[in-house]
């Protein structure tokens, strides 16, 4: 027995008070105030007596995925290398192409008078660990608040919109993906420039929120972020529609996407710097 | 004086051994976490810690132990602690009344207690999840994962089982 002392009448007494105190602190930090405030100092607390733990699995997971990576690269390395050589061939034209369309979208952009921008401040982050829940989606970078990395922050990659930065500790920060059941996200049809709001399921899907009816949106959409809010920058792709369903009995459509960017093999991402 | 009863009457043991299945769980959380591993293969393992709490530890010395390690597993996951310790305490009080009230079976009862205390603490997480989310998106593929994850936890929790069960008939 771990409380040799307790009585059977004060086990019950203890029990009562700590079903109590335990209710009342599920009720704080589960319910009242938002995802990002949630018990945040006892989280902290914790991650910093775990943080030793974190690095050394981290180390040795790494020096594992690197050592194996490398044997096998070593396979398919001639292979790599000439389709890695006519992709650059593509991408130099695609770029000559690009320089040009830059250029005269300045030029449009100055005959309209249009206010520049602000520039995006981007720092590249590696993905360390993964939620070890069924049911929620997110990452840990090797970024942390001395790195200026900040709550709030949007998380992207080479696909597209990854997430937000959710909490931030001395080893790293954690990524809220936008794939989760509790992301929110404004996004823009790029085909209508429909405005739309994109939420993520406890199956790691993405799909179209309170969508009314006879929107403008197809099979095949491709949806980009809408830069409204100032969380994410705009034009960051999100997904592509794959999925309408109209329902009769609401004034509201079903639809679903498929993510842009792969959440699963996710290593690299960028953090966006610009505060939001 | 036996073996056993020597180790009933030693002072601490129960906290030492306790520590030390509570530690040796935030090593494999740290673990799996830093594994690529697909959504279905999700190995958290609370089960097989809830198992040997349900041997050992009384409602009381649970409900504590379950609160401090909900806390822990927050700093694995985002998973509210309190949504996360009222499943534990589910399923922790449903292994209790099968593991003293029942007598134990060999393998195949650990198996199926496992598994069922998987999928009960997975669905209890859902069920409370829904209650706090408007738009869940369950489809039959999120029972499929809870399933498979059930099933490796438990084929996995077998073989720390053996070690679990002593304890418990130590006691």
């Amino acid at each position: 027995v771990l409380f040799p002392s307790v009585n059977k009448q004060k086990s019950w007494l203890f029990f009562i008070l700590t079903i109590l105190t335990s209710l009342s602190l599920y009720f704080h930090f589960s319910f009242q105030g938002t995802l990002d405030e949630r018990g945040v100092w006892i989280d902290r607390s914790i991650s910093q007596v775990l943080s030793p733990f974190q690095s050394i699995f981290r180390g040795a997971t790494e020096w594992t995925s690197t050592s194996t990576s490398r044997i096998s690269e070593l396979w398919t390395a001639q292979e790599e290398n000439l389709s890695l050589k006519a992709r650059m061939t593509e991408q130099s034209l695609l770029l000559q192409k690009l320089g040009e369309i830059e250029r005269e979208n300045l030029r449009l952009k100055s005959l309209l008078k249009f206010k520049d921008e602000r520039p995006i401040k981007m720092r590249a982050a590696r993905v360390i660990a993964r939620d070890v829940s069924l049911f929620f989606r997110t990452i840990d970078i090797d970024l942390n608040a001395a790195d200026g990395v900040q709550r709030g922050m949007a998380v992207v990659s080479a696909e597209g919109a990854v997430g937000r930065i959710l909490r931030t500790s001395s080893s790293g920060s954690t990524v809220l993906l936008v794939n989760d059941v509790n992301s929110r996200l404004d996004g823009v049809i790029q085909r209508s420039r429909s405005q739309v709001i994109v939420g993520g399921s406890v199956a790691g899907d993405l799909n179209l929120q309170l969508l009314p009816r006879r929107s403008d949106v197809q099979v095949g959409d491709v949806v980009v972020t809408a830069g409204t809010g100032g969380l994410f920058p705009q034009g960051f792709k999100i997904g592509t529609m794959t999925k309408v369903e109209e329902n009769v009995h609401s004034v509201l459509e079903e639809a679903s996407l498929e993510p842009a960017v792969q959440f699963g093999s996710l290593e690299e991402v960028f953090v966006v710097l610009n505060e939001p | 004086m036996s073996l056993k009863a020597l180790k009933i009457e030693s002072a601490g043991s129960d906290w030492k051994s306790t520590a030390i299945v509570i530690s040796v769980w935030v090593v494999w959380l740290s673990f799996v976490r830093h594994l690529d591993l697909p959504p279905w293969m999700s190995l958290p393992m609370t089960v097989v810690v809830l198992l040997y709490g349900s041997v050992l530890w009384s409602i009381l010395e649970g409900s504590l132990i379950l609160l401090v390690l909900s806390w822990i597993h927050h700093s694995f996951s985002i998973t509210p602690p309190g949504l996360y310790w009222l499943s534990v305490m589910i399923v922790f009080l449903g292994l209790r009344f099968a593991t003293t009230q029942l007598s134990f079976k060999g393998p195949f009862y650990t198996l199926s207690l496992l598994i069922l205390g998987s999928l009960v603490l997975d669905l209890s997480q859902l069920y409370f999840i829904s209650r706090t989310t408007e738009y869940l998106g369950l489809s039959w593929f999120v029972f499929l994962q809870i399933f498979m994850s059930a099933l490796i936890q438990g084929f996995l929790g077998l073989f720390v089982s053996g070690w679990l069960m002593e304890r418990g008939q130590i006691r």
